[in-house]
């Protein structure tokens, strides 16, 4: 295991690697060193249950299948880290919310304006970027490389992505309605709605009658999915179950809102790594980790 | 369940929620294309304990044939010692990775049973191969034997001698 940290340099461009923090340089906006300033100068913050973690953007590599140590086969879906970097601190002084901008998959061919901006934070371009709100201790300094072990395996996340386009869609595939019978008499209306009202009163139809349409496409939220398994070394997020979009699809990845404070995480994990892994935990930490089923007893038995 | 590293950093203890496989593969090369095939190849050899992977690959000279014999062990549970066994005739083999399932079909009491097995479920503890289906010139030609539903034929038959066959090496063996 000694070997893992001999194997981590360029594994290949498309990863991020544990490399330590880039360094600072002189060039940077002056705003942006003062941000830098402020946040680096704490302590290290303690983690709370009213702490809200920084969220990350993957990508959406496929699913494959898991069996837990009892033997239960799930379906899952395999989230990938692509060089994701803090590249943006908002505070509550200078821009009224407190959030931190995160960026993922480095982007060769961009606009000037584009480049100068990046160049300033000493961060390569990034192809996705979106904001997370989060609390004032979990602020992270610009250009904090994010790692998969920034979860903990048996913790509960939500997975927002834009769902699969269905283009313009019949009434039966976007509201499920039943249609007409196929027969006994019926002219071309086989997949219609139908009636949309009644008569006279209320002479209308009601705003938001369901009607066919442009299905998919919109951004859909996940809610509370475990997390089965992470890969430090690969970035890879294990997640139990589906998620929006198709393969390639960046997804975003946060805590789950619905499981307040501690019980996001499993008890025996408690603090979690806050504001986020920290690079000596990250260094020592085997390349798969593997959450147990928390249950603590057998599924496939029956109480005699 | 704790391990550590030997690195001179701190070491990592796993809380017991958390487990880690003993056996970690280093980091593979991958491309962005390529990375499920690369990591469900990594679980496949992780999960292929007994070589059930060389009995389903696509060009082992050993490999199962559809047709062939077999009789195949499960646990009831992780917790318990107690197996269940079901014999029977390969029907289909599904070949897609971690994910491979094998259908056999059997008549119990004169009534058609199929099962399916996920050949590297941790909950499926042996395969023996009781009948091959042999070379080029026997019955079976093809690769999803589902018209034996409607029309067996003789592929049934000798299942019950050697389910016979099978108890009886159990009980010479027992004894010895």
């Amino acid at each position: 295991m000694n070997s893992l940290a001999k194997l981590l340099p360029s594994i290949t461009s498309a990863v991020a690697t544990r490399s330590s923090r880039p360094i600072l340089s002189a060039c940077l906006h002056s705003s942006v060193t003062a941000r830098q300033a402020a946040s680096t100068a704490d302590q290290q913050p303690t983690w709370t249950p009213q702490s809200q973690r920084v969220g990350i953007i993957a990508r959406k590599k496929g699913m494959s299948t898991f069996w837990d140590e009892w033997g239960a086969r799930m379906p899952t879906t395999i989230l990938q880290l692509e060089d994701v970097q803090v590249l943006d601190v908002r505070t509550e002084e200078k821009h009224g919310y407190t959030a931190l901008q995160v960026g993922c998959t480095n982007k060769k061919n961009v606009t000037k304006p584009v480049a100068i901006h990046y160049s300033k934070l000493n961060v390569e371009p990034k192809q996705s970027v979106a904001e997370f709100r989060v609390t004032n201790d979990a602020l992270l300094p610009v250009g904090t490389i994010l790692n998969a072990a920034h979860f903990v395996p048996g913790q509960y996340v939500d997975v927002t992505a834009p769902s699969i386009g269905k283009g313009f869609a019949g009434v039966m595939k976007r509201w499920n309605f039943a249609g007409l019978p196929a027969s006994h008499g019926v002219s071309l209306a086989h997949r219609s709605a139908g009636s949309t009202g009644q008569r006279k009163w209320p002479s209308k139809v009601f705003k938001g009658k369901k009607m066919a349409g442009r299905m998919g496409g919109k951004s859909v939220t996940v809610q509370s999915l475990k997390v089965l398994k992470i890969d430090t070394e690969l970035n890879l997020v294990y997640v139990k179950g589906c998620v929006p979009g198709f393969d390639d699809q960046f997804v975003k990845i946060k805590d789950a809102v619905k499981k307040h404070g501690a019980k996001r995480f499993p008890s025996d994990t408690l603090p979690p790594p806050f504001p986020t892994v920290k690079d000596a935990d990250l260094q020592a930490m085997p390349r798969e980790l593997i959450a147990n089923s928390g249950e603590g007893k057998d599924p496939f038995t029956t109480k005699e | 369940m704790s391990t550590a590293t030997e690195a001179a950093a701190p070491k990592y203890t796993a809380p017991a929620s958390i487990q880690v496989p003993t056996e970690q593969f280093p980091a593979p090369k991958v491309t962005r294309k390529n990375l499920i095939d690369v990591v469900s190849q990594e679980q496949v050899q992780r999960a292929n304990v007994d070589g059930r992977m060389e009995l389903f690959s696509r060009k082992n000279p050993n490999r199962i044939h559809p047709g062939s014999v077999l009789l195949v062990e499960t646990l009831n549970s992780k917790a318990k010692e107690s197996t269940s066994t079901f014999m029977g005739v390969v029907i289909a083999i599904r070949r897609k990775g971690l994910e491979t399932t094998f259908t056999l079909r059997n008549l119990v009491m004169k009534v058609g049973v199929e099962q399916r097995f996920a050949l590297y479920s941790p909950m499926l503890k042996s395969i023996k191969v009781l009948q091959p289906a042999g070379s080029k010139d026997t019955k079976f030609r093809r690769a999803k034997l589902f018209y034996l539903r409607d029309q067996p034929g003789k592929a049934f038959q000798s299942l019950q001698s050697l389910w016979k066959q099978e108890q009886a090496e159990k009980v010479a063996a027992k004894k010895n």
